[in-house]
């Protein structure tokens, strides 16, 4: 057999097919390559994310001690100097609708819409119940809770003031559903 | 057989061999990646979720579907990204009260925050507590959200692990009770303990008439493991396939 008798015999469709195939072969032996390569790059992050859970861990690894006194803990995770890494593990501030603050202030985040549930958190060294005048509104906010209720339907400003405490007082502000952009 | 209908057969049989590692290939250069999760219980809540979603360049959309939450509360929701990328075992006990699971005693599994799976506004890491800006009981969730290249890349690649939390603990229906949060002192542990976990994988693609399932999903490392595997089966069927061509012409002459 000579090259010049295979050459008779294959068409030239069939030798194109037959180059086709090899020229596959060879680019999927290229693909398996790099798939490992692929493989190996894979590694990489994963050491990364071991290195986050290292930096986490000193973040908030250690197991927290459980608060169970009577006075109100205000101290945040935020107000330390931040471990290394600790911006990777972030998770923010508490942010609540209506903040009564240790201080006697009321931090109240703006308008909320009718019928939406918002969230109460007391930070004053006692229990509070927040009131309407006319009693259309009554909240009770224990310390060490987190007290969500559903506002009125009505669009108004619900002026709340404690019972126990008058210096604190929180103006609610509800609106229509239309009136406040998501 | 003529050697053109062999040489055809075997090119035909090539380029069925080739689909399965075609396809993942051809989706991830769609750009889009289907996500999906099923969170499972955690600290014994009951809870269960169903999670579909998608990755479109920077964009992620998630909806929740969970049921067993506890109701009239808010419901933090997060995707998780570092760790082992993976849930804690449903029965793993931490340093909450009576063992409860904390958030960050399964750090070591999910890791940090990625994104905050607000109903509205921020959704980055630091928005991570913002308490009424998440679902409340088991309202249904649907956002889609801008994300950084890099927690985008992380979640089209199988790292992203679906955390919400809240446990009703003490059965009492309310978040209470004397033990307070890790991640928030001022805060019952009750209103950040996570209550369902589930992996947000890859989805699976299907093949034209339900035939292959190309065994997309799952995390980074399966997925190259896919491309290791599928390219070496094919690479030696093409080396066959011109082997086989070579003797039979040679045969045939």
């Amino acid at each position: 057999m000579t090259p010049t008798a295979r050459t008779a015999t294959v068409g030239p469709v069939a030798r194109a097919l037959q180059c086709t195939a090899a020229a596959t072969a060879v680019a999927l032996s290229s693909a398996l390559v790099l798939g490992v390569q692929a493989g190996r790059a894979d590694e990489a992050p994963a050491t990364a994310s071991a290195a986050l859970v290292q930096a986490s861990s000193s973040h908030h690894g250690a197991p927290p001690a459980a608060v169970t006194g009577d006075g109100p803990q205000t101290a945040s995770p935020a107000d330390g100097p931040p471990a290394p890494g600790a911006e990777a593990h972030d998770h923010g501030d508490l942010e609540v609708t209506v903040m009564l603050g240790a201080d006697g202030t009321t931090e109240v985040l703006g308008p909320v819409r009718s019928g939406a549930f918002i969230s109460f958190v007391n930070h004053t060294p006692t229990d509070q119940v927040l009131s309407t005048s006319d009693g259309a509104l009554v909240v009770e906010v224990p310390l060490r809770r987190l007290v969500t209720v559903q506002v009125p339907d009505a669009a108004d400003t619900y002026e709340l003031v404690s019972s126990t405490d008058p210096t604190v007082s929180a103006d609610l502000v509800v609106t229509s559903s239309d009136a406040l952009p998501r | 057989m003529t050697t053109f209908k062999r040489t055809l057969a075997l090119a035909a049989a090539l380029t069925v061999t080739a689909m399965p590692l075609a396809a993942p290939a051809m989706a991830s250069t769609s750009g889009t990646t289907d996500l999906s999760a099923s969170l499972t219980q955690l600290n014994d809540s009951g809870v269960t979720a169903d999670v579909t979603g998608s990755v479109d360049g920077n964009e992620v959309t998630i909806e929740i579907t969970p049921n067993g939450l506890l109701a009239d509360a808010p419901h933090a929701q997060h995707i998780h990204i570092g760790g082992t990328n993976s849930c804690p075992s449903p029965d793993q006990e931490g340093s909450g009260a009576d063992g409860a699971l904390q958030v960050t005693d399964a750090a070591g599994s999910y890791g940090a925050i990625a994104v905050s799976l607000t109903t509205e506004g921020d959704s980055s890491a630091d928005s991570g507590l913002a308490v009424d800006r998440f679902p409340v009981g088991d309202a249904s969730y649907s956002r889609t959200l801008e994300v950084s290249d890099e927690v985008a890349a992380q979640i089209a690649a199988g790292d992203g692990v679906v955390v919400i939390h809240g446990v009703d603990l003490d059965g009492s229906g309310a978040y209470d009770g004397d033990v307070m949060s890790d991640l928030d002192p001022s805060l019952p542990e009750e209103a950040t303990n996570p209550a369902a976990c589930g992996t947000l994988d890859v989805a699976s693609m299907a093949m034209p008439g339900g035939g292959v399932d190309t065994g997309v999903g799952g995390t980074a490392g399966d997925s190259s493991l896919t491309y290791v595997v599928g390219g070496a089966a094919l690479a030696a069927a093409g080396a066959a396939g011109v082997v086989l061509l070579r003797r039979r012409t040679a045969q045939d002459s």
